[in-house]
């Protein structure tokens, strides 16, 4: 637990030293707080990964719809690099998994075509000694809270990964002669409704990839996004993102506790 | 929970004196305090039931404030970190804490749960203002409090009565209130740099190292308060992070929450209980939507 991981600032690997003394901090509310200890994981603190990026620049043919793959890579590996320099100074903690990880994109005025990419969540660690890393011996990430991560361990998964997928998709814009013909009509725009699909398949796709690659069955609490950022409203970005899960080898009987029900009086 | 229980609070928990003022202030409190009817709570009716269930009742509402100065000029972009601003925010914060603790102290309570911490930071000055529900512990007949835990200095916690209820019931008390903050400039990039990354994708190594220095440096004051507070944890971390609203090259990073510490034998697994509510949403009776005609 002495190597620092050398991609972190200095700063974080003085912090994360007191942290194994026993102190934690945690974003985590009270309840999730002892949620998470329900399922048998401490805390071990706050970690955090950061990267400002710089966007290169792709202008999209104006008539065409057509991925931008240099804007897709440069938010697909301005988010790998905070996620992982969270997972390393969860890794340093020696934590079995991150929870309640949240991921922000901040544009700063300064920063001419560059954005901020930052991942922040809670390293956990599991009490009863077993290790929780997912198949490629990282700890775990996901951006459930702590109330679905307990439902969820109680059904026999746990959470192996947050996944995603991007896409950057400039969409045509429709020529003047199709406008002008269109008008008073009622049809579908064929072409707009095919990117908007294409884009997302592409999305889709590229996280399945992912949760494929950590072993998982399934992908839970998955949300689609769609952001323009800064780039005008025919150029959209499509990111979904998830908690890719596996069964815990040997939970096979395990089955989520049936819920009674109740009639409320605080409404 | 045993009647000897350990006393909490640091050595770092002083009185702090707020000269004339303070002691006006107090000498109103404590005949408020003792005079009958002379509760005031921004509580719950169900908070404050839960509240009992502890051992706990509210005394009154209780603020503090701090506010200092900051110097001209600190916010013209620069490189590296605001420490003035840094400095005044910290300074502004133990101020208040010390002024609210006077409040409590002179109300006779145990401490202040549901503190709104409200923050407000303009080109020439921090201001930090707490405000809460100060509590004290019920007695029975004989005068025995019913609530266990010795506090050496008033705990200060931003958790609800309710979160303080369910933290309590499963062996967690608070303690105090911890801080981290940082202002860091934008390092400059060099019009050279600008140009020949201007059509690629390239991390901006410097910019990050700075951002991510100065978070981690705020998290760690932080983490130094709650150890000086002889904290063990620390939940419901709030982060602002953002620009500064007035000097938008200055990325303001704040974390701070209520740091706490198992006084149980070990942590108390509450029972849970998986439910369905199958109420419909109650539709009820909005005066505005009258207006519309």
């Amino acid at each position: 637990m002495t190597n620092i991981p050398t991609d972190l600032p200095k700063d974080a690997g003085a912090r994360l030293q007191e942290l194994e003394s026993g102190l934690f901090t945690s974003d985590l509310s009270v309840n999730e707080f002892l949620l998470v200890k329900q399922v048998g994981f401490h805390p071990l603190g706050l970690v955090m990964g950061s990267s400002i990026y710089h966007i290169g620049l792709q202008k999209g043919n104006w008539s065409s719809s057509q991925e931008l793959t240099k804007l897709t890579a440069a938010m697909y590996n301005a988010r790998e690099l905070a996620m992982n320099r969270m997972e390393e100074e969860a890794d340093q903690l020696g934590a079995d998994g991150v929870v309640g990880v949240r991921l922000d994109v901040n544009f700063y005025e300064w920063g001419h075509d560059s954005a901020e990419f930052i991942a922040v969540g809670t390293a956990v660690k599991a009490e009863d000694g077993n290790s929780y890393r997912n198949k490629l011996g990282k700890p775990f990430t996901s951006d459930l809270s702590g109330q679905d991560f307990w439902t969820l361990a109680q059904t026999g998964y746990m959470p192996q990964a947050l996944v995603m997928g991007t896409c950057v998709y400039h969409i045509a814009h429709r020529g003047l002669g199709q406008v002008v013909s269109q008008v008073g009509q009622n049809r579908e725009l064929e072409n707009f409704t095919q990117a908007m699909y294409d884009a997302r398949e592409l999305a889709m796709k590229r996280m399945q990839d992912e949760a494929n690659n950590v072993g998982a069955t399934g992908v839970v609490g998955m949300r689609l996004e769609e952001k323009s950022h800064q780039w005008g409203e025919h150029t959209i970005e499509f990111l979904s993102l998830g908690t890719a899960v596996a069964r815990r080898a040997g939970s096979e009987g395990a089955a989520p506790p049936r819920p009674t029900t109740i009639i409320t009086f605080d409404n | 929970m045993s009647a000897n229980a350990p006393a909490l609070g640091g050595p770092g928990h002083q009185e702090a004196d707020l000269g004339e003022l303070g002691r006006a202030l107090a000498a109103g409190e404590a005949s408020a305090a003792a005079g009958p009817g002379g509760v005031t709570s921004d509580l719950s009716l169900d908070e404050v039931l839960l509240l009992h269930s502890v051992g706990l009742e509210p005394v009154q509402v209780v603020f503090g404030i701090g506010c200092v100065s900051i110097l001209n000029g600190v916010w013209v972009w620069g490189t590296g970190t605001v420490t003035d601003a840094h400095d005044a925010f910290q300074r502004a914060f133990s101020t208040a804490k010390e002024s609210i603790r006077q409040q409590v102290h002179a109300a006779g309570a145990v401490g202040v749960v549901g503190v709104d911490v409200d923050v407000h930071l303009s080109p020439h000055r921090s201001e930090v203002v707490v405000t809460g529900t100060a509590v004290r512990s019920c007695t029975d007949e004989e005068g025995r409090n019913h609530f266990k835990v010795k506090y050496r200095s008033p705990f200060l916690c931003d958790l609800s009565a309710r979160d303080f209820a369910v933290l309590s019931s499963a062996g967690w008390y608070p303690l105090d209130l911890a801080a981290g903050v940082s202002y860091v400039h934008a390092p400059r990039r060099g019009l050279g740099a600008s140009i020949g990354q201007s059509v690629q994708n390239v991390e901006l190594t410097n910019y990050t190292e700075a951002l991510y220095d100065a978070r981690e440096a705020a998290m760690e004051e932080m983490q130094a308060q709650i150890s000086t507070f002889g904290g063990t944890g620390l939940v419901d971390a709030k982060i602002v992070d953002r620009p500064v609203p007035f000097a938008h090259h200055v990325v303001e990073f704040m974390v701070y929450g209520t740091s706490i510490r198992m006084l149980a034998e070990d942590h108390i697994h509450p029972e849970l209980a998986v439910v369905l509510p199958v109420d419909d949403r109650v539709r009820t009776f909005e005066a505005a939507s009258l207006r519309k005609s």
